[in-house]
């Protein structure tokens, strides 16, 4: 039996499923359809190159018809919301990251706005504790941006998703300012999750290819490393002081070294990025949070405390458990005793209800 | 005040280190204009005298770069810690690191600085 937990929970990463791809099809302009044909559908989007030992689903929701229960709103709804309390649930998709790894990129968007509607007919009307994620196509900017401004107004729709890695170029290249604009313009906030090496995006690592899942699950952190380098330096945090984001599935207990690194960096080079106003570390605390799924396990739990001590703040973590995904972290397990209640709260609720504007509760 | 050199031994856009008995500074000259700091870099206490007297990027829109405060930026020659020879004051962070900056005084031809 889970017991529920006493508080509020917003739960800031959730894959809602999809039978198939084809499922689409009916949200799809009729210019679009030659594109699902035989040929086409098995390879549609671009796959992620590494498989799981086991699968990347929890086998505890797979039947033997092939579904899993995380395609089934209303099972998702007893599963994850009932069962855990949980007040907001961020549906950050299962292929949509892949979009913006396709080539062919206006066809993308077009997925991405299909996606949308699909998501929004199919899973936000369900349930207000559903929060959507406009899907989009990053390597075309412009079209991503009036994508944000179709659905953006949403009312249960409360960010942007993207990958990380990014497609190509780095997430700080000012191509993608008409995504951060749109975001901006929309009240939207940005979430990068981890997402398959697949297409445009590129190679799983500054090393190249890990040749285990096990690395590549390694590598997700390294990503998000660069990526937030990239944003930071970069200026996208100066030129819109509007944009926070979220970081998924990369971890957190590099931030720290991270933020070091930036600051010292910045004394000794702060003539090449004239543009950052205050350390670089002040950039992160205050545009950026991070995931805790999956969950840092130090051998001993009060080393955790001292991570998020190093942090500089407690109001960067916002809970999240990856279902219906392997590695899924149910709130309480996840979270050891040695956090005070306070902090406790803050990762569950607070920070995320701070973070997306929620409702108190 | 300690004599440290007479005013066309300096030229603009130099410096040059001094002993004033235990204290090393290091003296730079802005147009017409003197200014002492102890020559000690705040970070890890390079001699900022054998740096380089500069200019630097100053804040600027994202992605523009734009040069300024020519002659008034004192580089460490390890980090590269720029540091403000009229305060004393690292650009980078000027609330919490800095070197000691001293009074010049210009008395005729020549320039002492109080230590």
């Amino acid at each position: 039996m889970i017991e529920k937990a006493r508080q509020p929970i917003a739960d800031c990463d959730v894959h809602e499923g999809m039978r198939s791809i084809t499922e689409l099809e009916p949200y799809l302009p009729s210019e679009w359809l030659m594109y699902f044909n035989r040929d086409s559908l098995g390879r549609l989007p671009a796959k992620h190159p590494y498989l799981h030992p086991q699968g990347g689903t929890r086998l505890d929701v797979i039947h033997p018809d092939g579904t899993s229960d995380d395609m089934f709103p209303e099972r998702v709804r007893e599963q994850l919301l009932d069962a855990y309390g949980i007040e907001a649930a961020m549906l950050v998709g299962t292929y949509v990251h892949q979009f913006t790894a396709m080539p062919q990129g206006k066809f993308a968007a077009a997925l991405a706005a299909a996606y949308n509607d699909w998501l929004i007919e199919r899973w936000l009307a369900v349930d207000t504790r559903f929060k959507g994620s406009v899907a989009v196509a990053a390597q075309e900017p412009r079209l991503a941006a009036r994508e944000i401004d179709r659905v953006g107004g949403h009312p249960s729709i409360v960010q942007v998703n993207l990958p990380m890695p990014p497609p190509q170029l780095p997430w700080g290249d000012e191509k993608f300012y008409p995504i951060w604009e749109a975001a901006v313009r929309n009240g939207l906030r940005i979430a990068f999750h981890v997402s398959p090496p697949a297409g445009l995006l590129g190679a799983a690592s500054v090393n190249g290819w890990p040749t285990t899942y096990m690395e590549l699950r390694g590598v997700y952190g390294l990503q998000f490393q660069a990526g937030l380098m990239s944003l930071v330096c970069s200026g996208v945090f100066a030129r819109f002081p509007e944009l926070k984001i979220v970081l998924l599935e990369g971890g957190f207990s590099w931030v720290p070294g991270l933020m070091w690194k930036l600051d010292q960096s910045w004394g000794a080079l702060r003539r090449e990025v004239p543009w950052l106003k205050r350390p670089p570390s002040d950039y992160i605390r205050d545009h950026v949070r991070f995931g805790t799924q999956p969950m840092e396990e130090p051998p001993d739990p009060k080393q955790l405390l001292q991570i998020i001590d190093m942090l500089g703040s407690d109001e960067l973590l916002l809970f999240a458990t990856d279902y219906p995904h392997w590695d899924f972290d149910a709130p309480g397990p996840a979270l050891p005793a040695v956090l005070p209640a306070t902090l406790r709260r803050k990762i569950l609720w607070e920070n995320a209800r701070d973070f997306y504007g929620l409702p108190a509760q | 005040m300690t004599f440290l050199c007479r005013r066309d031994e300096l030229a603009p856009g130099e410096k040059r280190a001094f002993d004033v008995g235990r204290v090393r500074i290091v003296l730079c000259r802005r147009g017409d204009d003197f200014f002492a700091l102890r020559d000690v870099c705040p970070h890890h206490g390079a001699n900022l005298s054998m740096g380089v007297l500069t200019g630097t990027n100053v804040e600027s829109e994202v992605g523009e770069y734009r040069y300024g405060r020519d002659g008034e930026v004192l580089r460490c020659p390890r980090h590269g810690w720029e540091i403000d020879i009229t305060t004393g004051r690292a650009l980078h962070d000027p609330e919490h690191k800095r070197v000691k900056a001293y009074r010049v005084v210009q008395r005729g031809d020549d320039v002492l600085v109080e230590v």
